[in-house]
Parts: structure tokens; sequence; C-alpha cells
């Protein structure tokens, strides 16, 4: 049930055109506006304390997203989508600009898996985190994202394959949830949606945001806090005017802080000011969900490109820890994710309409770390583990026996020795290929698990609140704050626990205030 | 950085420094680079030459050079942050002077063109991390670029973005009044599941 009030307000007014210093005063002080830092500032808004948004990235809107890879990249990703774990051998993917990874993510949904949130509660001591208890939250969430279930006539060909491949062999599969309303099917969505049909944070959470009185400052990068004892009291920073280049000096004083930079972002910001928590965990059990892409050519047209990229799944393998995603590339993503393959890759990319891509996604086990690097660039080390490897192969194998089973003709590994199958006789060839960094084109779209909440103050960054331990209120609101990779896409989850925090934190602020905040 | 890493960092700084002076007499032979505005021209050269090695002309599409990888590398990475710039330009300075470990008196962009494409077969198939590692960044990056250029895209098959070429037939531009949020719920106050 929903009740209208006053209509959107234009967001044209809301460019960093700053002329001077700026110091301000508010109750709550959100860095970072991905999901997590857009949601709750929006909670928090909604329930009538004063917010202020910084983000270090820019904001751009639909007039800005021209949809070509050159100039979308280094606006919207974070070093341009060239960000990579230390020995270079996974590329991570994640948004820096206004709605951080929603502006340029596909918009799938899926609800917090209640077995992960089961092991959260009893394993890592995380109250009030179960499925049932979540459910108001995650209500909300999807009410305002719009989410639903893509339509069928809306599965694109490449999308159609996967399923038609899974059903032949019995294998569960199914279409995604997703957040878009009235999808135009340009397929766009990582370059930034150019008709706002995406429901991104930029249009859904910060507009609302501001309608409820918060603020926002894009291009305001966070450099230090200033505390005194266990309480942070201020944040410095810098603005940058996105006209001329100039910037200027930000001071900004609240009674609570909250970091929202993402999983890698959050515990360089934090760690890099000289902040950690009681155990001295911010910044380790960094998932990534490790994610490869294959590729199957056919006989017949698929134009992958053209329609939703990322609408059907094979579920079949959740239980392993493996999921299998349809997803397509435009050719600049393509062409680097099949560098290994050398000239096989240039004959393949001749038959760009032709080819099928899916991912095959794992839940992670293994662990990484994200530390503040000498020059101010996160240093980020991943190991992927002998039990991800496998799980790597299977899932491989499980998706090039798919792709023959819908009928492709080749499915191609991309690997730095090229490995180009031909039928599933050909598939153990996967179980002799080696996994050195960078041996195997591997990516990550999804970081998460850097400021774990948790009981144990040795074993995790912080609290069931998402306050750091050690910190009386300094908070953290992202993927960080997941004691364990989810194994889904985590936007919604990311969002659930945003809203629940919003609950808390608006109970705990106005409780110190009597109400006044 | 592992010991052998280390050393092999070592050795080519040492040999691309003790040559410095005629390189830098074979640097005039060096394509003229436009106006750059994150690379130098020696990297620019690099680049332009490296392009030239993973595209090289063929039947039906243009070659690296042709495209101009290396401009719109530098141009793409102009903004970058500066330790991310200084991480490419190591890397193009690590393979412009790798040759001299590899026999060769020389540096990359002395090489023939048969010569260069075994020195990239060198660093892919290499048994030190290092070596891997630049490969793969730089063929990742030319091939990035390259395949981001609309002069490849004919050859591929692919269309292009709508902007500019289907929306605005449909009435969809980005710039015009139809491209509104149809979200209905974004402002709603939400009152389900006995929360207001």
């Amino acid at each position: 049930m929903t009740k209208g009030v006053s209509g959107p307000e234009g967001l044209s007014a809301l460019g960093a055109d700053y002329a001077a210093d700026l110091t301000l005063t508010t109750a709550v002080c959100v860095i970072g506006t991905g999901v997590g830092g857009a949601v709750l500032a929006s909670e928090l808004a909604e329930a009538g304390l004063r917010v202020v948004m910084l983000e270090k990235g820019g904001h751009y809107t639909r007039r800005d997203f021209n949809q070509r890879e050159a100039d979308m990249m280094p606006l919207l990703y974070a070093d341009g989508g060239a960000r990579t774990t230390r020995d270079g051998g996974i590329v991570l993917l994640h948004g820096e600009s206004v709605g951080g990874g929603t502006t340029v993510n596909w918009g799938i949904c899926f609800d917090p898996p209640a077995d992960v949130l089961k092991v959260w509660g009893d394993r890592h001591g995380v109250d009030g985190i179960g499925f049932d208890v979540l459910k108001p939250y995650l209500g909300k969430v999807r009410h305002i994202l719009n989410v639903q279930r893509i339509r069928a006539e809306e599965v694109n060909r490449n999308n159609r394959l996967l399923l038609s491949g899974a059903r032949a062999l019995g294998w569960h599969a199914d279409t995604f949830e997703h957040n878009r309303t009235g999808c135009l099917q340009s397929g766009f969505c990582m370059l930034g949606c150019a008709y706002d049909r995406k429901q991104g944070m930029g249009i859904t959470y910060v507009p609302r945001a501001l309608h409820f009185g918060a603020r926002l400052l894009p291009r305001a990068e966070v450099t230090g806090f200033v505390n005194e004892g266990n309480r942070v009291v201020g944040a410095a920073g810098v603005l940058t005017n996105s006209k001329n280049g100039r910037q200027f000096r930000l001071r900004v004083q609240a009674q609570a802080f909250v970091v929202a930079a993402g999983a890698i972002g959050t515990p360089a910001l934090l760690r890099g000011a000289g902040i950690w928590d009681t155990g001295n965990q911010l910044g380790q059990n960094l998932c990534i969900h490790p994610t490869t892409a294959l590729l199957a050519l056919f006989d017949e047209a698929v134009r992958g490109h053209e329609g939703i990229h990322y609408s059907a799944y094979c579920g079949e393998f959740h239980d392993q820890g493996i999921v299998l995603e349809g997803m397509f590339a435009y050719p600049g993503l393509l062409g680097s994710a099949l560098f290994r393959s050398g000239a096989e890759a240039q004959r393949i990319l001749t038959r760009y309409n032709d080819a099928a891509i899916a991912i095959v996604l794992l839940h992670d086990d293994g662990r990484g770390s994200v530390m503040p690097g000498s020059d101010g660039r996160p240093v980020i080390d991943y190991v992927v583990s002998a039990g991800d490897q496998a799980k790597l192969r299977q899932g491989m194998k499980s998706l090039a026996r798919l792709y023959f089973a819908a009928g492709a003709s080749e499915v191609l590994i991309p690997h730095l020795e090229p490995v180009m199958l031909r039928s599933v006789q050909e598939l153990d060839r996967i179980d002799t290929l080696s996994l050195r960094p960078n041996d195997l084109a591997l990516f990550s779209a999804h970081q998460m698990g850097t400021a774990a909440m948790g009981a144990d103050v040795d074993g995790s960054a912080t609290d069931s609140d998402g306050r750091l331990h050690g910190w009386q209120n300094l908070y953290v609101c992202d993927g960080s704050l997941f004691p364990s990779s989810i194994g889904v896409n985590p936007q919604i989850t990311i969002a659930t626990l945003a809203t629940r925090m919003g609950d808390r934190l608006t109970r705990i602020l106005k409780g110190q205030t009597n109400g006044r905040a | 950085m592992t010991r052998r890493e280390f050393l092999l960092f070592t050795t080519t700084l040492a040999l691309g420094l003790l040559n410095g002076a005629g390189a830098r007499v074979a640097g005039a032979a060096v394509a003229a680079a436009p106006a750059l505005r994150c690379f130098n021209q020696r990297e620019w050269a690099t680049l332009d030459a490296l392009a030239m090695v993973f595209w090289p002309a063929a039947a039906g599409r243009p070659d690296g050079r042709v495209v101009g990888v290396a401009s719109a590398c530098d141009r793409l990475f102009e903004g970058a942050h500066p330790g991310l710039q200084r991480e490419l330009k190591l890397a193009l300075w690590l393979w412009e002077w790798g040759p001299y470990l590899h026999g060769e008196w020389c540096s990359f962009g002395q090489l023939s063109m048969a010569s260069r494409v075994r020195y990239a077969e060198h660093w892919r198939t290499s048994a030190i991390g290092l070596c891997r590692r630049v490969f793969v960044a730089l063929q990742r990056l030319c091939a990035m670029v390259y395949h981001m250029q609309p002069a490849t895209w004919q050859s591929m098959g692919y269309d292009g973005p709508w902007v500019g070429r289907l929306d605005v037939g449909l009435g969809l531009d980005s710039q015009g009044a139809v491209a509104v949020n149809p979200n209905p719920n974004v402002l709603s106050v939400w009152v389900g599941d006995g929360r207001q």
C-alpha cells in the first residue's frame, strides 16, 4: 500500500559548482551514494533526521549517458574499469558516481538468501538478521525499486539459449527479477540507462532522500576524520568543481558518520585515515564472487547485444556454490575479456552476432583483503582457493555442456592458452587447465565482506547495527557488512540491510536527542 | 614481487639505463605522436607498436594503428588516478626495454614486426608471473580500446549506441521529455506490512 506525496524534484540543481570552502553541520553524514548509502540516507531523511550525502564521483544523469564505452567507463567506473587485484589476475568492476554500482549494474534482483542469513545469525552472531525479521524492510525495497520478474518476451536470444540448454538437460533455469520499469531493451544498462528505466539509486533513493530533505554533494572526497577518543566528530575532505576543476576544503560535523563506499572503498578510506576496529578485521574477509565468462558460437544469429543482456540463469548448481547467468558485453569489454585467446579472439570477434555468452559465478569461500596503498589507491589481494578453483572447473564444464545441449558449435574458454571446445567429449580439457593468476580471465562485479558484522570483536569489524567495533558513532553501510559472500547478485540484500539499519540508527539517534536531530 | 621478478625488473632497469643514450637516438625514428595528455611520446609509440602486434592488418577489419589505439588509450587515461597512470607507464617501460633480456640489443620499438610477435609470445608464455601480468594488462588494454572505437564495429556487426541513432526517431532520445522515470513508487510513502 502506498500513499502518493509530491512529485519528483528535478536533479539539475545538483551539480558540483563549488566556489568556496564549505563547513556543514548535520545529524548524519553518509559517505557514498551506492545502494547502501542512498537507501540509508533516504530512510534517515524520511524519519526526519538531517542528512548530508557525500559522493566522491560525479553526478551524471540520462543526459550524460551516451552509451559509448570509451566515454562512460572513465566517468562511471572506479579506475575507468581498469581496477584489478594486486597480481592483475582479477578485474574488479565497481561503480564510482552518484548511484554507485547501481548506475552501471545489470539490474538483477535476488532476495536475501534465507540460508545465508541463517548462517550470519547462527555462526557470526548477528542479531535481527533472519529472513522473517528482514521481510518488512525487503518489502519496502522491492516496492520502491518496483522489482518484478522479467517477462518472457523480454528475454533475448542469448538468454533463451541458456534457458533452452538447461531445460534440454533437465536443469533448473528461470528468468531473473529486475528493477527496471517500462524497459525499452536498448541493452546499455552497464553504461548508465539513458532512458531512466533501470531503477538505480540515482533516480530512486537519491531523489527520495533529497525529497525528504537530505543534501547531496557530488565530487566530495573524504580524506580524513577528526575524532575525540572513540567518537568521530568531523570529516574532512575536498570538493572539486565539476566545471573548472578548482578544489575547496570540506568539513562536516555530525552526530554519526556512515561510510558506504563499497567493500573496496570503505576499508581503504577508513584505514587510510588511520581508523580501524578493535580486532583489526577491517579490510579483511574480502569476498568477490569470482566470475568467468564462456562464449559459445552458434550457426545462426544470436545478436546478444540487443535487448536485456542479463535476463536468465541456471540455478541447478546453486547448492554447490555455482550459478550460471546469461549476460552479454559491448565490444570493448568483450574484447578485453577474450584477450587471452589471441588470434582465436580475433576470429571469434568477427562473429560477434553469432556469439552467446554466460558467466560462471561462484559463491566463494576464498578470502582477500583491501588495504590503502601508498598512492591513495586501494591495494586488493585475493586468492582463489583450491575449493573455488574446483568450482570454477565444474562451472565451466557445466556451462559448456549446457551450450552444446543448446546447439553450440564451439565454446571458448578465455584462457591464456586458447581453448576452443567443439563437443562434450572435450570437456575434460578443462580439468587440466592451469589456473595461476592471469591464466583464466576472471572478474568480479560484487565485492563484499571487508567490514563484516558479527558478535565477536576479534573476528568481525562491525556489530549487528553496522557500527565499527570500538567506535561510538562510526558506521558502515554497504556490501562490506556481509559476514560471507551470498552467492547471488547482492543489491537487494544490501538495500534491505540499509533499510534495517535506517530503522536502528534512527532509534539510536532520536534516543540521544529526545526525538530532535 | 617475488625475488625472480625483482631480478627481472632490476636487470631490465640497468640495461635500459645503460643503453638509454642509444635509445634516445633511436627514438627519432618513432612515429610522431599527436598532442598527448597522459603518456609521453615513447610510451605512445610503444602502445602504437603493440596495437599493431595484437591487431595487425587483416581483410575486413582495420589494424590497430588505423583505429588509433594508442591515442585512444591516451585519452582514456587522461583523467585516471596518477597511481594507475604510473602503473601503466611502468608496464610500457618494461615492455619497451624487455627485449634486452631476450638477447636483442635494442628496444621493442626497434624490433622487426616478426620479432615483436615472437617477443609478445615470450611474455605470454613466460614462467615469470610479472611477465604474464604485464602481457595480460597490455593486451587487455589494447583489445578493449581497439573494440571501443566505432571504426571496428562494422567488421563485428555491432550496431553501436541507440543514442543519436534509433532513439531520436522513436521519440526516446535522452534529451527529450519522453525519457522520464515511469516508476510510480519512487516517492511513495510505504505503509505495507505494518510499517509506516
